[in-house]
């Protein structure tokens, strides 16, 4: 028998594929990435269906061991990763294919990068969907790895995200600022302006865990103010145990005058609600955060809280609270403290707090009232100023 | 397998609970204006915890609920009811059936 030439044999070829892509977009709408980072690091592919999900089974003769799916490397043929059904997700419009990391496949996120070498899904047997219109589709692994082959990888914002945050750590990062006026308590015709900071990200990886880098503070132009204080700190939270952390950094003025070196170990929880202003009204009491622990002081200069340049044992807290006050009011406040032994004069604890008054709008917050008081650890000054009237976006 | 949905209702309850972990209000206050704008960093690590644990906790026979989360979707929702929405419209299921399926 006479075979058949080979650009007939192609043509065979691109029209079976064409057959099914064209069947299988029947009932496909897009496909996507998800992930989930929360409690667990995941990884869906998912397939956004035209119509609305009923039933999802397999074609295999048992749903366990009849059917199972890997992530496999185009190139090399290297499993990524080996899925059963239980690790297929159903949604009213999708089926997912569930990708599972544990910290020993941090790997696995870099080589799923949109732009590295693609992996597509392999399955040992039919996905069949149903739909709630009564008819299905019985997706082949012939489709399923040709429709994987489609799929981008993970975007920038997806391995960030997967990447710096391991269980538990989610929000940790952040990028916060703020501006304000301050009243002039000498001349009130005068005015000075306060840029305050907080940001947090990761900075480098000891044993396969995320240290991160922290700066936290406040500048004005008005230097000599003793409130302006920044902090750079690097922190590390054991693993497994979230509310546990370590930090190591810089304290001291903002013009860098005066500096000192803390060392911190403590805890992080929220602690019961102490009071309630709401006299009835249905609003959301916050938990109070806190923040405690013990830590190690030491200052360059020997004019200081603790009057020496040793290595000072020092215990300490930092606390958030909102409080709402009847229907529409809240106030914010952000208290920290320290006491130690090793403090120079009488007074072993020193107390700095800010506190915000404001109005709640359904949409945000406006802040009417400031006051930011307290004596700071590094060069045991105190000082107390206010900010009012801003009446601006608060916490956006 | 039918693919069983939960509604609002339910969707309101498991963020309930969750908020329960964070805050305080009455127990027959509408918490779908509440803003998600005062929590902290902490506080949304932990409700988002809780939210997570709700969602798996419902069960249906041998399979049970799944949602994806991360902090970019939970920073999105300013009130408690764009959270329900969320939960609402990407629920999963995941199956844990061992039985022989018939089609």
């Amino acid at each position: 028998m006479k075979s058949l030439p080979k650009k007939t044999l192609l043509s065979f070829f691109f029209i079976f594929l064409l057959s099914i892509s064209v069947s299988a977009q029947n009932y496909l709408d897009s496909l996507r990435i998800d992930i989930n980072t929360i409690n667990s690091n995941d990884i869906y592919y998912t397939l956004v269906l035209e119509k609305k999900v009923d039933q999802a089974a397999t074609g295999a003769a048992n749903t366990n061991n009849g059917f199972g799916f890997s992530l496999v490397q185009r190139s090399d043929k290297a499993t990524l990763f080996n899925g059963t059904f239980s690790d297929i997700s159903v949604g009213v419009w999708n089926v997912s294919f569930k990708i599972s990391l544990s910290n020993s496949e941090k790997d696995l996120i870099n080589r799923l990068q949109d732009g590295e070498e693609k992996a597509v899904i392999e399955t040992t047997a039919d996905l069949i969907v149903k739909f709630t219109d009564g008819t299905e589709y019985r997706f082949t692994p012939r489709e399923i790895k040709e429709l994987s082959n489609r799929f981008d990888g993970l975007n920038a914002e997806q391995t960030r995200l997967l990447n710096e945050f391991n269980s538990g750590r989610s929000f940790e990062a952040k990028n916060n600022f703020d501006f304000g006026r301050e009243v002039n308590q000498a001349d009130t015709t005068d005015a000075e302006y306060i840029f305050s900071f907080d940001v947090i990200r990761p900075f480098l990886k000891i044993a396969g865990e995320d240290v991160f880098f922290s700066a936290r503070g406040a500048i004005s132009t008005d230097p000599s103010n003793t409130l302006n204080q920044t902090e750079f700190f690097l922190s590390y939270k054991f693993s497994g145990k979230e509310k546990i952390f370590a930090e190591i950094g810089r304290k001291g003025t903002q013009d860098f005058s005066t500096n000192s070196i803390r060392a911190n170990l403590g805890l992080e929880f929220l602690a019961p609600n102490l009071i309630d202003l709401t006299n009835g009204a249905p609003r959301l009491r916050l938990k109070p955060y806190v923040k405690a622990g013990v830590g190690f002081h030491k200052n360059f200069e020997v004019d200081n809280a603790f009057n020496n340049e040793e290595l000072n044992l020092v215990g300490f807290f930092d606390t958030y609270y909102y409080i709402p006050i009847d229907k529409n009011l809240f106030a914010i406040t952000n208290a920290s403290g320290s006491y130690s032994d090793s403090y120079a004069g009488d007074d072993k604890f020193l107390f700095q707090y800010d506190l915000t008054i404001g109005y709640q709008t359904p949409v945000d917050a406006k802040v009417l009232f400031k006051v930011e008081s307290g004596e700071n650890e590094v060069n045991r000054t105190s000082d107390t100023r206010f900010l009012i009237g801003l009446l601006v976006d608060f916490i956006k | 397998m039918s693919l069983p949905t939960f509604d609002n209702a339910l969707a309101e309850r498991l963020v309930k609970k969750a908020l329960k972990e964070v805050a305080d209000f009455p127990d027959n206050a509408n918490i779908s204006s509440f803003s998600f704008q005062h929590f902290n960093d902490f506080h949304k690590l932990l409700f988002a915890s809780a939210l997570k644990k709700e969602v798996i906790s419902i069960k249906d026979g041998s399979s049970h609920y799944d949602v994806v989360l991360n902090p970019n979707i939970i920073n999105n929702w300013s009130t408690v009811q764009d959270c329900i929405n969320y939960l609402v419209n990407n629920q999963q299921m995941m199956f844990r059936n061992t039985s022989k399926v018939q089609l």
